[in-house]
């Protein structure tokens, strides 16, 4: 075993995937839709993470971990009060008078409204991948892609601002310098669509028409028939908030091109780039003697190196190990 | 494969006996005025004394290692920043401004997780060196510089009389009653002697070195008599403490359990926290101690010559 030794569990890290996820969670409210003068709707949308097996050797392998959309909408229906009666009818009597007669107000329903919630629970998409980790010794003056990283990142770049931003000038600088550096290599990735968009937004056209048919129970036929037609409308809104297109082929094929996209990037960073890491302990660490007395010529912090490291895998464990020694002063 | 270090807990931090010794050892050596206290008098002296010398050492200090390293680096570190200046020790009785001029070194330091690897360990403490306890060996060197002999009485001149009888103290009659006493009694003889806010000169100082070796372990204690798992303290008790070679005995066994007494009862209590307290790392993603088990009987573990932490998520 080495100098220093950090061991984190299969389990452990789970637990810190689980906590990420539940901090990822998150719900957001819509402010009342009007669809036309009588019905208006809010929809609530919440989303969470499952975070799935977790697998370790040789790799570290992350499996059925899904992400779930829930939708709640909530309709309000106000149905105006429905009178039939109160005409004057008038006709001529035998000996040439005339008699009116106001007909009863009937009221065939008092109006009111109607309020129904519908949730579309659990469209969910899962992601499966695997990432192996790599403890590299970088030393800018053995490496060869370090002018080229460089030129891509500073001379190319795409703003100052970018340039500048505290973490981005950060990473740089201590990728310029001598160091442990934790690499991801990222392994595969899979993304599997498992609730179709047809299948949710037939199953909110059910749930709708179940809906109306259930509280608008007291509605009348035509009343009923439609609010049932615009439930074809509330279906398309549906696919409007979930961003489904119409060619639900291309959709998913645009979101699994997508994440192409991000594993090639992640690829380019990981095999061309020579400072692409997650975690960097520089080669010679400095401590300050103490907060009173800043780092100076004369009076230099203190140094150690790091020696060595090493990470290790194994089905219960990942392991950082770290030799630390004193400079040759 | 190995067996798993986090078998009964999520994380895990292990530190060998050798790496705090690096570590302390690297400060010891980089960051010498942390370990050694003087004087400015005595500072002065020092580093006049190596700027004479042929070797960039001198004579001077109790503990000349430090010196040395510093002599023997590529670049030396400069000599004002070898010490750290003290102010002087009060001289009991004496109301005047002259303290004692002293220099106090802490030589190596190293620290042994059981077993018994890192260095020996006396045989007046090594029963108490079982499982799960921790040796700590220290050197301290000091001393004490002396007033020089051929200036005492002119500092025993300066040290103001004894005041006049109380009657002969009471104001005249004729005065006023709100006039100020004088400071000083009217035939106080005037003083050539060497000003009071100086201090003492001397030639050499009196050094002495100790050796102490200190076992002690790493204890969870609870909080009340029920004992709930959260509302565990941590602390560090001695259990054995040995100046090396001191005579006569009876002052050796005197000055142990002085030690002893101080450290168990005085300093070490303050250094107690709750378990709950010890957290690393920001919400959501801190950890915490993991309980103690069957499984897990001791967390931190004192073992293998290593420190174990043993960690949950919080």
């Amino acid at each position: 075993m080495a100098d220093f030794t950090l061991a984190l569990s299969r389990n452990g890290i789970k637990d810190i995937l689980v906590t990420l996820a539940d901090r990822a969670a998150g719900k957001v409210n819509s402010d009342p839709v009007p669809l036309g003068t009588s019905v208006s709707y809010t929809v609530s949308t919440s989303w969470r993470f499952e975070v799935g097996d977790l697998f370790f050797a040789p790799m570290i392998e992350l499996n059925e971990t899904d992400f779930v959309l829930d939708f709640h909408f909530k309709f309000r229906i106000e149905v105006p009060k429905i009178e039939v009666g109160g005409q004057t009818v008038c006709f001529a009597k035998p000996f040439g008078e005339v008699s009116c007669v106001t007909l009863p107000v009937i009221t065939l329903y008092d109006g009111g409204v109607f309020e129904f919630d519908i949730g579309i629970d659990g469209f969910r998409s899962e992601i499966e991948g695997a990432i192996d980790f790599q403890i590299v010794h970088f030393k800018p003056e053995e490496s060869d892609q370090l002018d080229t990283t460089i030129r891509f990142f500073w001379e190319n770049r795409v703003s100052n601002a970018f340039a500048e931003t505290p973490e981005v000038s950060d990473f740089f600088a201590m990728a310029m310098k001598q160091g442990w550096e934790l690499r991801i290599i990222p392994g595969w990735m899979d993304f599997d669509l498992i609730d179709e968009p047809g299948t949710i937004a037939g199953q909110f056209e059910r749930e709708l028409s179940n809906a109306i048919t259930t509280w608008g129970a007291d509605l009348s036929a035509s009343d009923r028939n439609a609010l049932l037609d615009l439930s074809g409308d509330l279906t398309t809104l549906i696919e409007g908030l979930l961003d489904i297109h119409d060619d639900h082929d291309t959709w998913i094929l645009a979101r699994i091109s997508e994440l192409g996209i991000v594993r090639e990037v992640a690829k380019i960073l990981s095999d061309r780039l020579g400072f692409f890491y997650l975690v960097k302990l520089l080669h010679e660490q400095k401590f300050p003697i103490s907060e009173d007395i800043p780092f100076s010529e004369d009076i230099p912090p203190v140094r150690f190196e790091i020696s060595n490291a090493a990470l290790t895998i194994e089905p219960e464990e990942l392991r950082i190990e770290v030799d630390i020694k004193a400079p040759d002063l | 494969m190995s067996t798993p270090i986090t078998r009964f807990s999520s994380f895990a931090i292990v530190l060998h006996e050798n790496t705090l010794n690096t570590l302390i050892d690297g400060f010891r050596v980089q960051a010498p005025r942390i370990f050694n206290y003087a004087t400015p008098d005595i500072f002065a002296a020092i580093i006049k004394d190596i700027r004479e010398s042929t070797d960039g050492v001198g004579t001077l200090a109790c503990d000349l290692g430090p010196i040395r390293a510093n002599a023997n680096r590529r670049r030396p570190l400069p000599l004002n920043s070898l010490f750290t200046p003290v102010q002087y020790l009060p001289i009991p009785g004496s109301q005047g401004l002259q303290g004692i001029s002293y220099i106090f070194q802490v030589g190596r330091i190293a620290f042994d997780f059981h077993p018994n690897t890192a260095f020996r360990i006396p045989f007046q403490v090594a029963d108490q060196f079982t499982e799960q306890s921790l040796a700590l060996r220290l050197s301290i060197c000091m001393g004490i510089a002396c007033l020089d002999k051929k200036y005492l009485d002119d500092f025993l001149e300066n040290i103001p009389p004894p005041r006049l009888p109380p009657d002969k103290d009471k104001p005249p009659k004729d005065k006023p009653k709100d006039e100020p006493p004088k400071d000083k009694p009217k035939d106080e003889p005037p003083r050539d002697g060497p000003p009071l806010d100086e201090p003492f000169p001397f030639t050499n100082i009196d050094c002495f070195c100790l050796d102490v070796v200190a076992v002690g372990r790493l204890k969870r204690r609870p909080q009340s008599r029920e004992h709930e798992p959260n509302e565990e303290y941590l602390c560090i008790e001695l259990t054995g403490i040995e100046i090396v070679d001191i005579e006569p005995e009876g002052m050796e066994n005197s000055l142990e359990c002085l030690l002893y007494l101080v450290l168990n009862f005085g300093v070490l209590p303050r250094l107690r926290m709750m378990i709950a307290d010890l957290r690393f790392g920001k919400v959501p993603l801190s950890v915490i101690m993991s309980p103690v088990s069957d499984d897990l009987p001791n967390n931190p573990a004192v073992e293998n010559d290593r420190l174990f932490v043993f960690l949950d998520l919080n």
